[in-house]
């Protein structure tokens, strides 16, 4: 889990949508309206909201998943400490990458 | 009685009930789009499934009616371990006397004393000394098999591919590799210990040193807990396979060959389950299982129900099932994503 970094941003309100297989987890919405002062401080108050989504959006070092693609406003993050503003829209997708070669033992 | 077929798919599980194993109830899909990885049960009787992702990971879930299901949020691991390795897949689930073992990949085991709420690391064999030898298969470096011993619990096995079969007596603080008579996959200059590619592995539920073993190098049984194996493949048409199996009812064997790892598919076409009624001496095709086919069975999705029956799953989605133990097969009618896991459950 990533510690918070937003101290020294300005929070702000943004909302934020995850895909449906992670929605289906929480059995919640896919949009969360949440406070926070970047882009990781914001997936953190989701997070912080819904635990179990925790480990699907983070990785062991608390960095976002590496075949996690998070698009800011409709471009894709490039730096995940990169400040939010209010009604701001961070949407989850799982990226191209990362999807498993077919391995026959299993 | 009825029965509970678990079905883990590559894109969801669905759930096979049944009074008498005759005709099947189906629900699902279940955990939609997950990879649904291994089932178990805690030792209240609470379900529990694995999922996993490419894209966003791996973890546990439990249900009370096997309809609903949660997520656990302390799931296993690797945060703060001493290099940068990944928990990709949670591959099996054991559990005996109140305690539940999770197997996964990056080569790995786990404890859980709260029925799967909360797992914490087996550091005697996550971080054995051996550890940075350790190297994958094709199907990557997976902890995937536990066994442990129903009369001593602290007397445990693991296989891990491709590294080999480990043996705990002291309840998993310390292990030790037993794999002498087989032929390494992976040979490794730095511990030549190390470097097994076990497949499967099941055990004579009456005597735990009696174990068969699905080798990546063949097929092999041991006698005294994994001192010495002993190659056991008289009758198959080839060594490679992944699953094996044992019926309690009938003592009879079961595994799945295909033709090699160069081509992982039935021999010539021909997919059969293949079965030994003497400990693995010889081995037979059980013609009631053969049809046309190049599909194959993952090493998870082959169980019995103790209860005379034996089931399958393949990776072209057909689910199989006999109730004589292996004499005669019948299929379900519908056919699921490529088959990852399949366990029954008599309840």
């Amino acid at each position: 889990m990533p510690s918070r970094s937003d101290g020294w941003a300005l929070m702000a309100t943004v909302e934020v949508t995850i895909p449906r297989m992670l929605a289906d987890l929480v059995a919640g919405p896919r949009r969360f309206t949440v406070d926070g002062g970047t882009v990781e401080g914001a997936l953190a108050a989701v997070v912080a909201k819904h635990p179990e989504l925790g480990v699907h959006l983070f990785d062991e070092t608390g960095s976002i998943r590496e075949h996690v693609s998070c698009f800011h406003n409709g471009s894709m993050v490039s730096t995940r400490t990169a400040p939010v503003a209010n009604g701001d829209s961070l949407v989850i997708l799982q990226a191209v990458s990362g999807g498993q070669a077919e391995a026959a033992a299993r | 009685m009825g029965y509970v077929l678990a079905i883990g798919t590559y894109k969801g599980a669905w759930i096979a009930r049944s009074e008498d194993r005759t005709a099947w109830e189906l629900s699902g899909p279940l955990l939609k789009g997950w990879e649904v990885n291994t089932f178990g049960r805690a030792p209240d009787g609470t379900w529990l499934a694995t999922t996993g992702s490419s894209w966003y990971g791996a973890a546990v879930h439990r249900s009370d009616d096997l309809a609903t299901w949660s997520q656990v949020v302390d799931g296993p691991s690797f945060a703060g371990a001493p290099d940068d390795r990944r928990l990709e897949r949670i591959w099996t689930i054991a559990g005996a006397g109140g305690v539940l073992f999770a197997g996964v990949a990056e080569a790995g085991l786990f404890r859980s004393d709260t029925g799967g709420t909360s797992w914490s690391p087996v550091s005697g064999f996550n971080e054995h000394r051996t550890r940075s030898g350790w190297e994958p298969g094709f199907g990557g470096l997976a902890a995937h098999r536990i066994l442990i011993d129903p009369t001593d619990h602290q007397r445990m096995w693991v296989g891990a591919s491709a590294v080999g079969v480990f043996r705990t007596e002291d309840g998993g603080e310390t292990w030790e590799l037993f794999n002498d008579g087989v032929v390494p996959a992976a040979p490794s200059d730095d511990y030549p210990e190390i470097g097994f590619c076990v497949h499967c592995l099941v055990a004579h539920p009456d005597d735990p040193d009696l174990i068969w073993r699905q080798d990546h190098m063949g097929v092999f049984r041991t006698t005294n807990g994994g001192d010495s194996w002993e190659r056991i493949q008289n009758g198959l048409p080839s060594r490679f396979g992944f699953p094996i199996e044992r019926d309690p009812v009938t003592g009879r064997l079961f595994l799945v060959p295909l033709e090699a790892d160069e081509f992982r598919s039935p021999v010539g076409g021909r997919f059969a389950v293949y079965a030994s009624d003497d400990n693995g001496d010889a081995w037979h095709e059980l013609e009631g299982s053969a049809r046309p086919g190049w599909d194959l069975v993952l090493r998870d999705a082959m169980s019995v129900d103790g209860d005379g029956g034996v089931y399958i799953g393949s990776s072209a989605g057909a689910v199989s099932w006999s109730t004589d133990s292996g004499d005669t097969w019948s299929t379900l009618p519908t056919s699921f994503p490529r088959v990852l896991s399949l366990h029954a459950f008599p309840v």
